[in-house]
């Protein structure tokens, strides 16, 4: 079942030709290794953890459109987008692949999308959308809004989320390097304490799956960050984000967080008071 | 500003709430005391709570004064930097306490796994925890071993006493009819039968086909009927004339053999569960996949099946009858059966570009007609047949829905 991890890119055949013969054969070269090696701890708390903005079309995407429909175009790209058809990146990567596919690796351009890229070279296989949208964009835009507003506590429960977020991330995928199923805390209502159904080796290589069970490990990694013991007054900020879809819009936010005028007065209700964190944490996960 | 603040928290949540139809707050304060965070498998009874709890080591993070990068978090002990060493420090608890008093508890075992059941009165519970070493060295193609343990209370979770169980027998689901009579069923899949109390244990033959293939193979589904009949559920190639199916097996208290009951024709099941019993019996429903299970190997099979819910009666010789399907595009996860022909199928829709969506589909007319609700994501919650009543826990805020 499981891929052994060769020290070479991959396997070819040799095959003789005439020597008058001058087109070149094509010898096909994959590599697919579904072994999942463990993320330097160094990185484990910072958005590059998931994807390393190298690609031009990444970064054309991104900066190109306009602010109201950057995160659908980028949940939308990520989902379609080819990441070797940057013949630079991919190069680029692919002369640095065995300190990228090491265990543990403090190479500079690792992320959890490059390390994927260099063990399914040619395979057919992509990195899961995740860690570009969800991963990287939403962690990189995401906090860079939000943490200047929070207070000195509300900033350190962010840093805390997004380093649990990503333990979380790698948890699940050391077990699923050991068993079938992967043990939740989440429980989702009706299945009991039945584990995440997903084949030993098979969760970083189905885009749904590992969607899902990333999104599963979101609430823990916000409430054991400590979601609960904010100040009020952060809760609200957290809650009263604007629309992901306007997040580039620097009015938005102000008017957000610091205005009252945007909204009806008569809206306000007492279980809105008497639940904020359960409110903060439905809008954090409301993607 | 903060009151405009409160009054934009309450505009922006108002689309979060309307889909949370029909549920009534309980509790914002769910085992908050316990750490890390979760409810665990919780079962509520007026103010009294019981819950089997799987949770990791709490993780503590230094102060800002001391980060080498004032941005990024770290850990306050090198240990919990490791997730091999995280998961080996994962626990199994047992809490018990009650919504005035708060949840104490009394039971702590390391494990990654646990099941339990417990009798109607919530005086006699067994738990069982499975434990694996994240830290031994093994080949890829090989799998570290587990360590199974079995416990038991007779005073409703207070005192536990460990029963003589071979550790290395995996336990998936604990079935019992009543304190003394039960099944343990576990990888292979085997089916173990006590009749005292856990005490000594007598393996039972699996039915022909079940624990062929890997030796961690589990049945699909497994389900106790309220007359205590014991059914099984196993996808086969081929058995006889019966090719590519869901075999269901069933095997009464007396019977030392597993018989067959249903053939599931083109299908895997997901769930299988009983309704709760009336004076006609009692129907079980599957609920399944169509088609061949996924071939992992084929990059083209992307693992999309159309979902049928069946029915079929506590009689011999039942006729099946495929009361509804679920479209392609849904992950289904699991089935509850109440009374007064409620049914609730949950599923998770992680199509398309956005987050996924923990869906319900609810009927309450033994699955004539259906609702679906998006109920938002929930952390935890049970369905309770008796009363027909489904719990949910939403951060720290338990709400509940009559169905």
């Amino acid at each position: 079942m499981a891929d052994k991890q060769d020290s070479v890119l991959g396997t070819g055949a040799a095959m003789l030709t005439p020597s008058g013969y001058q087109v070149r054969p094509k010898v096909a070269l994959s590599s697919c290794n579904r072994i999942v090696p463990p993320a330097a701890p160094s990185i484990i708390g910072q958005c590059p953890y998931y994807y390393q903005p190298l690609h031009g079309e990444y970064l054309e995407t991104v900066e190109k459109v306009s602010v109201s429909s950057a995160w659908e175009t980028v949940k939308a790209f990520a989902t379609s987008w080819d990441p070797w058809k940057d013949k630079e990146v991919a190069r680029r990567l692919l002369h640095r692949r065995e300190q990228l596919i090491a265990p543990e690796s403090t190479d500079s351009d690792w992320s959890r999308h490059g390390n994927f890229m260099m063990r399914h070279v040619g395979c057919g296989h992509k990195p899961p959308s995740y860690y570009v949208s969800y991963g990287y964009y939403y962690c990189s835009n995401y906090g860079a809004k939000l943490y200047p507003r929070l207070s000195p506590e509300g900033q350190a429960w962010l840093r805390s989320a997004r380093k649990l977020l990503q333990t979380n991330m790698e948890d699940g995928l050391r077990q699923n390097m050991e068993h079938d199923g992967i043990q939740m805390d989440s429980l989702k209502p009706g299945n009991g304490s039945i584990d995440f159904p997903v084949q030993r080796y098979m969760l970083e290589l189905d885009d749904n799956t590992f969607k899902s069970f990333a999104f599963k490990t979101h609430p823990l990694a916000y409430l054991d960050g400590g979601l609960a013991d904010l100040p009020f007054l952060d809760l609200v900020k957290i809650s009263a984000q604007p629309n992901i879809q306007e997040w580039g819009d620097i009015r938005t936010w102000e008017q957000a967080v610091d205005s009252g005028k945007v909204v009806l007065p008569h809206m306000i209700n007492h279980s809105d008071i008497d639940d904020p964190v359960g409110k903060a944490l439905g809008r954090l996960l409301a993607k | 500003m903060l009151l405009g603040g409160l009054a934009l928290l309450a505009a922006l949540t108002y689309g979060y709430q309307s889909m949370t139809t029909g549920w009534e707050t309980v509790t914002t304060s769910f085992a908050k005391g316990d750490k890390p965070y979760g409810g665990g498998a919780f079962r509520i009874r007026g103010d009294d709570i019981i819950s089997l709890k799987t949770a990791g080591p709490e993780l503590k993070f230094k102060p800002a004064s001391e980060l080498k990068n004032p941005e990024v978090a770290e850990f306050t002990e090198a240990w919990m930097d490791d997730s091999s060493e995280r998961l080996n420090r994962r626990t199994v608890a047992f809490l018990k306490g009650t919504f005035s008093g708060g949840l104490t508890r009394t039971f702590q075992q390391r494990g990654q796994n646990a099941v339990w059941w417990y009798s109607k009165d919530w005086r006699t519970v067994y738990v069982s925890t499975g434990w694996m070493d994240y830290k031994v060295p093994h080949a890829a193609d090989e799998q570290a071993p587990q360590i199974t343990k079995l416990w038991r209370s007779s005073d409703g979770g207070q005192n536990w006493t460990q029963l003589n169980w071979q550790e290395d027998h995996n336990i998936g689901q604990l079935l019992f009819l009543d304190p003394q009579r039960g099944y343990a069923i576990g990888w292979g899949p085997h089916v173990w039968r006590t009749a005292d109390g856990g005490q000594s244990w007598r393996e039972i033959k699996v039915p022909p086909l079940a624990n062929a293939g890997k030796p961690r193979k589990t049945f699909d589904a497994v389900n106790l009927g309220p007359d205590g009949v014991l059914r099984v559920a196993y996808y086969v190639e081929q058995l006889g004339d019966v090719k590519t199916s869901s075999l269901v097996y069933r095997m009464t208290w007396d019977q030392q053999d597993f018989e067959q009951d249903v053939v599931l024709p083109n299908q895997t099941v997901v769930d299988l569960q009983s309704s709760p019993e009336t004076t006609g019996g009692y129907s079980l429903y599957a609920l399944s996949r169509l088609g061949t299970p996924r071939n992992w190997d084929d990059p083209s099979d992307k693992g999309y099946r159309t979902g049928a819910l069946s029915v079929w009666a506590n009689v011999q010789r039942p006729n099946v009858q495929q009361l509804h399907t679920f479209d392609d595009r849904l992950m289904l996860d699991g089935l509850s059966a109440g009374r007064q022909g409620v049914l609730l199928v949950y599923a998770t829709d992680a199509t398309g570009d956005g987050a996924p969506a923990d869906l319900t589909f609810i009927s309450k007319d033994s699955g004539k007609s259906w609702n679906e609700l998006n109920d938002g994501a929930a952390q935890g919650g049970y369905f309770d047949p008796d009363t027909n009543t489904q719990y949910a826990l939403f951060a720290y805020t338990l709400k509940k829905r009559k169905l």
